[in-house]
Formats: structure tokens, C-alpha cells, sequence
């Protein structure tokens, strides 16, 4: 039975640790996306020369820089989709110009679409609305899934504790009734069985925290940066002050689930 | 300390069992309830214990009412009532001292007097050396004398015993009958629930019998039906 809770606890908070380190990662990686697009625009130019285009866009308000994005570059970002550098190179390339924005004073696109027509007519402004908000959409969904796994299993952990505590105070129950008989207070039972929960719960609280605290930082520290615009997965000293909550949340949770459940059966008792 | 007034038990909604019980039991006293084997002997300790309540009827024990006694009451009045078990119901993980430690620790002894009163109880049932010995170890007799030791540990008002010598031999169930009449010149009231003639015959004192539900006080010495 001890091995049994050791285990089941140990598991409950590894799974719990790694579902919301997942949640918080994906809470950065969001973070950083919707930082690092919110003032990286592009304008697509119809005509003209790009160079003069440029200037021009730098003098609007809110334009911090513009640069002309090289044909090499929109090259290389065609490539993994084309595959064949043969057909890239053969292929009619727009002129784009990358805007960054002005954090201090960010333009309304739309206001600022109208500037850029009215200076560089055909230009098209695309300030990566469409898809910036999906994406940040999916990982606001990712995270939320963290969560709410971490939710699941919380209650699978209460339920599972109090169907333990259950099994051990019917193993019990001739220990129970004894103490019981001699006078023993409902809350006196509880209590050693409560202590009974922890010295089970402390064990695999700890190992479960250990394990899945290092296979967090590992999969941090060893995670390629294949993410865009991310340049490496990370947690905040605040994130890991809630995965280290997480063990000892498990262990009160235990001494109270089955403080409550030894409770509730001896009060059944005459 | 105990008083039945026209006390009725029934278990649910079956048969009364018990009819029309009235009875006082004296502080100091000492009484053997025969019956038998199904009288309702053990109901009537279980009332005695709280471990039942009176469906009908007044029961008062230690001058409380158990008919409005709340439930958070009930441990501390219990703790003033030793019991005596048929089966012993000694704990096997624990040892002869831990069990009979039990009572105190429940009531937040000191543990340097509990290794006072343990030791010395033990020693008056003739079980000194055999503090640490684990219930299975001991014989039955040895083991139903570890569990008067808890019993009356505690010093408890009233001591109820139900068949303390149904499992023991004659020889070692008048020793233990001896014990609990040293008990009783120390003031303590003994109820004994027991069909054991020879030791009726043996120690007289009073008796009270169940009969079909009824109980009935009889004087030491009187003859067994």
C-alpha cells in the first residue's frame, strides 16, 4: 500500500510539474511572439525604387526603421517551401520592405495603410494580423490545454488519495473501532491517519518533483531553437517557484483529503 | 453511575431485545449479568459503553443523560469506562506495553508516567516481563490478561467485562476474577457478563439476569437457573 501511494504520488506530481512547465513555456513562447511581430510589419512595393521607398516610409509617424529585405533573403525564406533553388532563383520576386514599428508610439495599420498608398501608390501594407493572431491563438490554446490537464489531474489525485485512504482505513477498520471504543475523538483518528499520508505522500512527492524538475530543465536547456522568433525555451524564477508548489501542494492535499475521508468514516462510528 | 429506567433496545426496526430494563449500578459495586447465550447480555454492556443507545426508555451513565448526550461528548465520558472484550481486540502491531498504553495516550498522558503506569499495571497482572512481547507471542490467558491491563489503566470508574474467561482456563479465570475484585475494594464498579458457573459459584456477588428481554437483580449467592 505504501509502495502503491509512494508511486501514484510520485507520478501525479511529475505529470503535474511537466504540465504546467509546458503551460508556462508556451505562455513565453506566445509572449514572445506577439513582442516580436507586434512592431515587425512588411510592405509589399508595387513599383518604384525600393531604396527610395524606404526613406520615404521612414519619415512616416510611428516608423521607427524600414529596410529593404535583399532578393537573397526572400529567397532563403522561399526555399523550404520550394525546395528546388534552381526554381527560386527563376522565380519573379515582390520587393518587400520591413517596417519596425515605433513601440513608444505604435500606428493604427489601417491609418498608417492609408499614409503609405497616398506616398507610395500600389504599396500594400501587411502588419501579419491574420496570421499572427491565429498562431497566437494555437498557443493560447496550447497553454490553456496545460492547465487544464494539470486541472485533471489534480482531481485524479484527490479521487485517487481518497480512494487510498479509503482502502487503508477499511484495512484498519478493527484498529479504528478499537480506538474508537476506548475513547479515542474523531479527530484523534484522523490525525494519525493524516500522519500516516504524509510520511506515504513525502516520499514520492519528492522523487516525482525531482524527476520531472530534471527532465524539465533538460528538454529546456536541450531544445533546439527551431521555434521562430524564439530564441530559446525558458522559465521564470516565478514558474519555478509554482512547479516547486507543486509537491508540497500534493503532500497537503493528501494529510487533508484523507484527514477528511478518516474524518467522515469515524463519524459513521456509534 | 449507571442508571436504566424502563430501557428499550431494538437494532432497527426488528424485535425489542431488550423490555422494560430498570436498574441502578452503584459506584463501588460488583455485579455478574448472566443470560442465556443470545439474552442480550453483550447489547446490554454495548449500552453500557455507548456503543448502543436506549431506543425506549432513560439511561443515565456518570450523571449523563445518554439519550441528549451530544457526540462530542461521548469520548470523554467513554474514556471513564473500561471495557473488556470478548475477542481481547489487542492491536498486533503494537506491543503488550503499547497496547495497554493506549488509554493514556488518549487522554495525553505524559509518556514518562505512561512508562510508570504501564509498567505497574502490567506487573499487577503478572506480565513484568513481558513488556515488549507482541500480542501473538503471548498465550490467551496472558493476552486477556494485557487486555484488563488496558481496561483498567486508566483507572476507569466503571470496569465492564464481557466473557473475560471465556477463553482461558479455570485456574487462570479465577486469577483474573481475583484481579477484578481488587479492583472493586479500590472502588471501582464491575459489571461481568459471563456463563460461567463455577466462577458465579465461586465469587458471590450479586447478579443481574436477562430473561427473555427482562432483567432481573438478584443477591450474591443466589442459585443458577
Amino acid at each position: 500500500m505504501r509502495t502503491l501511494s509512494v508511486l501514484v504520488t510520485g507520478l501525479m506530481v511529475a505529470l503535474g510539474i511537466l504540465a504546467l512547465a509546458g503551460a508556462a513555456t508556451l505562455r513565453h513562447v506566445e509572449g514572445e511572439w506577439r513582442h516580436a511581430l507586434s512592431d515587425r510589419w512588411t510592405v509589399e512595393l508595387a513599383s518604384g525604387e525600393p531604396e527610395q521607398a524606404a526613406t520615404t516610409l521612414r519619415s512616416l509617424s510611428g516608423v521607427a526603421d524600414a529596410r529593404v529585405v535583399p532578393a537573397d533573403e526572400i529567397r532563403r525564406l522561399l526555399q523550404p517551401w520550394l525546395h528546388d533553388p534552381a526554381l527560386t532563383a527563376q522565380l519573379p520576386l515582390p520587393t518587400l520592405i520591413d517596417l519596425s514599428i515605433d513601440r513608444a508610439k505604435p500606428p493604427s495599420a489601417a491609418v498608417l495603410a492609408q499614409q503609405i498608398s497616398a506616398a507610395l501608390p500600389g504599396a500594400k501594407l501587411d502588419d501579419h494580423g491574420a496570421w499572427t493572431r491565429d498562431l497566437l491563438r494555437i498557443a493560447e490554446a496550447g497553454e490553456a490545454m496545460g492547465l487544464a490537464i494539470f486541472a485533471a489531474i489534480a482531481l485524479t489525485a484527490t479521487l485517487t488519495i481518497a480512494a487510498t485512504a479509503r482502502a487503508r482505513l477499511a484495512i484498519n477498520a478493527q484498529e479504528i473501532e478499537l480506538l474508537h471504543s476506548l475513547g479515542a475523538t474523531d479527530g484523534f483518528i484522523a490525525r494519525q491517519f493524516q500522519a500516516g499520508a504524509f510520511r506515504a505522500t513525502i516520499a514520492g512527492a519528492v522523487i516525482g518533483a525531482i524527476v520531472a524538475g530534471a527532465v524539465v530543465a533538460g528538454l529546456i536547456r536541450a531544445a533546439p531553437p527551431i521555434i521562430p522568433f524564439v530564441s530559446q525555451l525558458r522559465l521564470e524564477p516565478v514558474d519555478w517557484a509554482v512547479l516547486a508548489s507543486v509537491p508540497v501542494g500534493a503532500i497537503l492535499l493528501a494529510m487533508l483529503v484523507t484527514r477528511w475521508t478518516a474524518y467522515s468514516l469515524a463519524r459513521r462510528l456509534p | 453511575m449507571i442508571s436504566f429506567e424502563n430501557v428499550g433496545f431494538r437494532y432497527g426496526v426488528g424485535p425489542e431485545i431488550l423490555h422494560d430494563v430498570s436498574v441502578s449500578i452503584e459506584a463501588g459495586s460488583f455485579h455478574f449479568l448472566t443470560g442465556a447465550s443470545g439474552a442480550g447480555k453483550t447489547t446490554l454492556l454495548n449500552m453500557m459503553h455507548l456503543g448502543l443507545r436506549p431506543t425506549r426508555g432513560f439511561l443515565s451513565i456518570l450523571g449523563q443523560d445518554v439519550g441528549t448526550l451530544k457526540r462530542r461528548k461521548v469520548p470523554a465520558l467513554r474514556r471513564q469506562i473500561g471495557m473488556v472484550f470478548q475477542d481481547f481486540r489487542l492491536l498486533d502491531h503494537m506491543s503488550a506495553f503499547d497496547n495497554v498504553a493506549l488509554p493514556l495516550r488518549l487522554a495525553g498522558q505524559k509518556e514518562r508516567e505512561i512508562r510508570r503506569d504501564v509498567t505497574a499495571i502490567l506487573e499487577w497482572v503478572g506480565l513484568g516481563d513481558a513488556l515488549e512481547a507482541s500480542p501473538r507471542a503471548l498465550s490467551g490467558g496472558e493476552q486477556q490478561r494485557v487486555a484488563i491491563a488496558r481496561a483498567v489503566v486508566a483507572r476507569p470508574g466503571i470496569l465492564l467485562a464481557d466473557e473475560p474467561t471465556g477463553s482461558v482456563d479455570e485456574a487462570i479465570g479465577q486469577r483474573i476474577l481475583r484481579l477484578f475484585e481488587e479492583l472493586h475494594r479500590l472502588g471501582t464498579a464491575i459489571v461481568i457478563a459471563t456463563h460461567n458457573r463455577g466462577l458465579i459459584e465461586r465469587f458471590p456477588h450479586a447478579r443481574l439476569e436477562l430473561t427473555d428481554g427482562q432483567l432481573v437483580r438478584l443477591p450474591g449467592g443466589a442459585p443458577l437457573r
